[in-house]
């Protein structure tokens, strides 16, 4: 294929937009819809996969022990419990270093709203440890047998968390797939349509081209180059558009660290537009020129 | 050389529209092949540019059976060859230029070289002057004009045209006669498939003639 061939099939794929307007403005607004809501879910799991990943390394469960037990048996305590292959690491800390954090996040460090406290730790029994596992499947058994052990007093842990984030996820996914499902397949079949319109509005014509000696190629390279317009366009516009929003989401409406402040965290938008892009150029792309492929074939006869 | 070797054809297997046609069409002939409507003339000329394939025998053309012609093949061998037909076949939403200029186009020929060749094949139909006009905008004479400047363009060795003065007047159908043959002057084998009697007596050339599928002379006409 020479490149001057080449740009003239391109050339005529453009041309091949315009001669069914309509079908080609749905066509690319059903790809539209279907990309904005695979996106949309997109950004969702992504999201949610990432919150669970930082509850998972940086939340950890946290326990805290009996009152009147100093830090050294405290220490102890944990030194003879805290040891499993699921737990990946335990951190102290403690009574005076919860209550540092507690001065840093809560009072901002103002002295005159400290000193009310008149040089006491308000925190004395909260000495506690943090443990992380390998495996937040692990956590309920884990909480179950630290429960167990004489001198604790209470364990925070996130597994209710995790698990109405893994349901809403869940439930997300699927109801979001048969939604991206039933759209793909409209999608299909109008960019289908599109396609079988123009070929048969230009039939006289492919058939003077093959006549001439215009090759298989040259004949429905257009159509292809019709339908991989149709689905760039398609793409682009939700992609901008979930962009756009995704930003508008996280500066204006919740900031970054809504769930817990310095803890858990949204994706930032360059972390996930790259895989975002990828993904839904290449499922439109590819889906859309076997499409078109399938209905030149059948259609388009040289 | 073309050579026709017992070729046969039918439609739906039923109907028959040649049988048995052997011919030999030497480099550089100018040939009629004449006939009345259902002879089988359109179907010689299908076989010819591959749009069909026989029943039986086999078409043979630069040296090459066009049985064995496949996918892109095909293609190719349509590039050598000059198509003319009755009804023009010009790309309605291209304009002069464009539409002689689409065989280079299909080579890949740069667009210097191609504004070069489309320049000169104007000239030799006579409408250097309507090149960029659109194809409704011409008489009937000159889109056949278009449709020969447009089999030139690749200097093919071979002109095929089906009816080519059908659609057209007589001062028009001289010209269009009197311009294949001046192509033919310049050793390109010309074949015209015509029912008009009239533009044969005209030229001394070998006429064949077709009957019910059958070659039923072969010979000048004085």
């Amino acid at each position: 294929m020479r490149f001057k061939a080449f740009l003239y099939i391109i050339k005529d794929g453009f041309k091949n937009l315009g001669v069914k307007k309509v079908f080609t403005f749905a066509s690319i607004m059903t790809t539209t819809c279907t990309v904005f809501i695979f996106l949309v879910v997109f950004s969702f799991l992504t999201n949610a996969t990432y919150i669970i990943e930082q509850i998972e390394n940086k939340v950890g469960i946290q326990v805290f022990f009996d009152e009147g037990l100093t830090e050294e048996e405290i220490q102890n305590i944990a030194n003879e419990n805290f040891k499993s292959g699921k737990i990946k690491e335990i951190v102290f800390t403690s009574s005076h270093d919860a209550w540092e954090k507690v001065k840093q996040t809560y009072f901002d460090g103002d002295e005159s709203l400290i000193q009310a406290f008149e040089g006491e730790n308000p925190l004395q029994s909260s000495a506690s440890y943090t443990i992380y596992l390998y495996d937040i499947e692990d956590e309920l058994e884990i909480v179950d047998r630290i429960g167990k052990i004489k001198g604790v007093r209470k364990i925070n842990y996130f597994a209710d968390v995790i698990s109405i984030v893994n349901n809403i996820k869940n439930g997300v996914s699927y109801i979001a797939y048969a939604l991206i499902g039933i759209l793909s397949f409209i999608s299909f079949i109008l960019i289908s349509n599109t396609i079988l319109l123009t070929a048969e509005f230009r039939r006289e014509e492919n058939e003077i081209k093959k006549l001439v000696g215009a090759t298989n190629f040259m004949v429905r390279g257009p159509f292809l180059i019709e339908a991989l317009i149709i689905a760039v366009i398609g793409t682009l516009i939700p992609l901008i558009t979930v962009v756009f929003c995704y930003n508008y989401f996280l500066n204006k409406m919740i900031p970054y660290d809504v769930l817990m402040p310095g803890v858990l965290t949204l994706l930032p938008i360059y972390e996930i537009i790259k895989p975002m892009a990828s993904l839904s150029f290449s499922i439109t792309v590819i889906s859309s020129l076997i499409v078109s492929f399938l209905t030149v074939r059948s259609t388009v006869r040289v | 050389m073309i050579r026709l070797i017992n070729i046969s054809a039918s439609y739906n297997n039923k109907t028959k529209a040649l049988d048995c046609v052997s011919l030999d069409i030497e480099d550089g002939e100018f040939v009629f092949i004449v006939g009345e409507s259902g002879a089988g003339k359109t179907t010689l000329f299908k076989l010819f540019t591959k749009e069909i394939k026989p029943s039986n025998g086999d078409i043979v053309v630069f040296k090459r059976s066009l049985n064995d012609l496949r996918g892109k093949e095909i293609a190719l061998y349509r590039r050598k060859l000059g198509i003319i037909f009755q009804d023009f076949k010009l790309l309605k939403n291209k304009n002069v230029f464009d539409n002689i200029a689409f065989p280079q186009v299909l080579l890949g020929m740069n667009e210097k070289d191609i504004k070069k060749r489309v320049d000169s094949m104007l000239s030799i139909v006579d409408l250097a002057d309507k090149s960029f006009k659109s194809i409704d905008e011409l008489s009937m004479g000159q889109q056949q004009k278009v449709a020969i400047a447009r089999a030139l363009i690749n200097k093919p060795k071979i002109i095929l045209a089906d009816e080519p003065t059908g659609n057209l007047d007589p001062q028009s159908t001289k010209e269009i006669i009197e311009l294949l043959n001046k192509i033919n002057q310049f050793g390109t084998t010309v074949i015209v498939i015509t029912h008009d009697m009239s533009i044969v007596r005209h030229m001394n050339k070998r006429v064949i003639q077709i009957r019910q599928g059958q070659v039923a002379k072969d010979g000048y006409v004085q």
